[in-house]
């Protein structure tokens, strides 16, 4: 799962894990705080209701004229009732008419002096406890039942706007978590950019731009990849110069050999082609190098080797018909092998004319054509192991198809051998993007 | 026909030199690109063989300023970088050919003779002025077909003639391409040998294969 995927995943848990939490806590508090509203408002009325009460010889009544008219209107919503030591309804608030209020009840008396709040869900019950002192002191309970639904309401409208206020500030909370997930992972994917960018060739380093969490990262793979190149053009060099040292004390050789009569010592001559073939095999292998490649324009460097060959064989026709804009990912010095390989075979080989085109629908596949003798089917597989050749009435190493099948296939390329619409040979290559 | 080698290995400048002088080259051979350039625009030569990792002064370096100073002498490479890259720096800084090493010298003289030729500009080894011809390859001069019989130094002076055949030779030029430099030749001898090559070349009929272009020097006859 990709880095950012992750992160948006985590902070969207923490966020509706936090937001419903939130919710709740806030929830809970408008409710507790509705009840004790509630509480306060009934107490005071039962303080008011007291207030109003007259003492009788019986012991407490009240008066017609309620202190809160919603008592005295029938259903109001706000209904009141007295009652006795033993739980009996000694007096109801004309606003209760129905029976189910009184099915309904279920708190007896309480302690006097203390109130009893319950909230009943689609009502708020408060129950006083008290003693009326008259000529008999007597135990009362004045109970109080109010409607709750405008509470409920207020409730609900909490809810809406808190439910409401919540998402906004949720929807809010993700975009600057986005823009922030994408602001702090851009140094990251500027960085995983670069790299590719050195690998692809087109970046040497990947420089200091970056923050200083990354910047250390960034400068020790910046000295790795330094010291990597460093140490590859150290072993690169190394062996250069040994092998091309090498080079120099056999020409010696050869030239004492054929001074006093080549054929005469069959072994040593034999022991010198040897040695030139191990050097330039290890020499070919050391030096393709696909790791770090860059994009290199095919038509330049078969142009550059047409002059070169327009040197080494005057007169001859070429032609090259490959796109200026086809770029492959290779090295410019192990393009020019390749083709330097195949071209050197084909103006050798051709009578008059050679020819590189690409295919129309894949450009990549690249075709070095000549008029010359072309190859046998039987001799295809043959002339590209290494040292074969297939032109023996031709001087040369018979290296050329070989070399250029070696390169072709580090670079994860192909090549096939065809026979050209000219006449001779068709080196088709499918090079690498 | 005088040729400059410039190869800092003593075994195998001195083998190439060896070789160059029995077939018939005269010789300037320097151990340095800096002796190299000097020798090159001291004495006309007919070639260069220059390799490319030079003490003071290297190949690439030497062959553009001969280029620069306007010198066209073609020149051969002996290189033991073998990539193309180098082969195509080379060829572009004005090398004419290129043999990597380890060659065999046989290959280098038949490179160099293709390079000397090519220069004159032809095609083919064969090279035929009027009715005299003179096969490179083989190091052989035909009148009409037929063989002719030629001492070494004959051979080297219908072959520098041959090769520039499409202009006046001056008799200094010819000198410096017949004799080393430690030699002190008689402008006498030229002229005689001239004339043995006139004997055997010529009819009584028809006007000498070699024209004499008084105050200028020598020039073969085309037509005959």
């Amino acid at each position: 799962m990709r880095l950012q995927t992750k992160l948006a995943l985590t902070s969207l848990a923490v966020l509706g894990a936090f937001l419903t939490l939130s919710g709740l806590v806030l929830t809970q508090a408008f409710n507790a705080n509705i009840r004790a509203s509630a509480d306060a408002e009934m107490r005071l009325l039962v303080y008011a209701l007291l207030g109003s009460a007259i003492s009788t010889r019986s012991g407490i009544s009240f008066p017609e004229s309620l202190p809160e008219p919603r008592l005295a209107s029938p259903e109001s919503g706000l209904y009141a009732r007295l009652l006795g030591e033993n739980g009996e309804v000694l007096w109801r608030s004309p606003s209760v008419l129905s029976m189910t209020y009184e099915e309904q009840q279920s708190s007896g008396s309480a302690t006097p002096g203390a109130f009893i709040f319950e909230d009943r869900g689609t009502s708020f019950d408060l129950t006083y406890g008290f003693i009326w002192e008259g000529e008999i002191d007597r135990g009362y309970s004045l109970h109080l039942r109010t409607d709750a639904t405008p509470f409920r309401l207020r409730e609900s409208a909490f809810r809406d706007t808190l439910i409401a206020g919540l998402g906004l500030s949720a929807l809010l909370f993700i975009l600057i978590q986005f823009l922030l997930l994408v602001q702090g992972l851009a140094p990251i994917r500027r960085m995983s950019e670069a790299i590719g960018a050195i690998e692809a060739g087109r970046k040497e380093r990947l420089g200091e731009e970056y923050p200083p969490e990354l910047l250390g990262l960034a400068r020790r793979l910046d000295a790795y990849i330094g010291h990597e190149r460093e140490l590859q053009r150290r072993y690169k060099s190394a062996v250069d110069n040994l092998a091309h040292g090498l080079k120099t004390p056999l020409s010696v050789l050869w030239a004492e050999l054929e001074a006093t009569g080549i054929d005469s010592n069959q072994a040593a001559q034999s022991a010198l082609v040897q040695m030139r073939q191990l050097i330039n095999d290890r020499l070919r292998r050391v030096r393709v190098a696909p790791v770090l490649k860059s994009p290199c324009r095919v038509a330049s460097v078969v142009e550059r080797l047409f002059s070169v060959m327009d040197r080494l064989y005057p007169g001859k026709e070429h032609q090259c018909l490959v796109s200026s804009e086809l770029m492959v990912q290779m090295s410019e010095s192990d393009l020019m092998e390749l083709f330097g390989s195949l071209l050197e075979n084909a103006f050798r080989l051709s009578r008059q004319q050679v020819l590189v085109d690409c295919d129309e629908k894949e450009p990549r596949v690249v075709t070095v054509h000549d008029d010359g003798p072309g190859i046998d089917e039987v001799d295809r597989q043959r002339v590209l192991a290494r040292g074969a050749r297939a032109d023996t009435h031709h001087a040369g190493e018979g290296l050329g198809l070989a070399i250029a099948l070696d390169i072709v296939s580090t670079y994860g390329g192909e090549l096939e051998i065809g026979t050209s619409r000219l006449g001779g040979a068709a080196i088709r290559l499918n090079l690498p993007g | 026909m005088r040729i400059l080698l410039v190869e800092d290995d003593d075994n195998l400048r001195q083998g190439l030199a060896n070789a160059l002088l029995e077939e018939g080259y005269v010789v300037d051979a320097m151990a340095d690109g800096a002796e190299g350039l000097w020798c090159a625009t001291e004495y006309p030569h007919v070639a260069a063989i220059i390799d490319l990792g030079l003490p003071k002064l290297d190949g690439l370096s030497l062959i553009r300023k001969l280029r620069e100073s306007g010198n066209s002498c073609p020149v051969l490479v002996l290189t033991a970088r073998d990539r193309w890259q180098d082969k195509v720096e080379g060829i572009e800084s004005g090398a004419d050919d290129y043999v990597t090493k380890p060659f065999r010298i046989e290959e280098v003289i038949a490179r160099l003779r293709a390079i000397i030729r090519r220069s004159g500009g032809f095609d083919s080894s064969l090279i035929r002025c009027g009715r005299v011809s003179i096969d490179l390859a083989r190091h052989q001069v035909l009148r009409d077909q037929a063989p002719v019989s030629m001492t070494a130094f004959e051979y080297r002076i219908i072959a520098y003639l041959m090769l520039n055949s499409r202009r006046v030779v001056s008799k200094a030029e010819l000198m410096d391409q017949l004799y080393a430099d430690d030699l002190e030749p008689d402008s006498n001898v030229l002229e005689v040998l001239m004339a043995r090559l006139r004997r055997k070349l010529d009819s009584s009929q028809e006007h000498s294969c070699i024209e004499t272009l008084r105050g200028q020097g020598y020039r073969m006859r085309v037509e005959q």
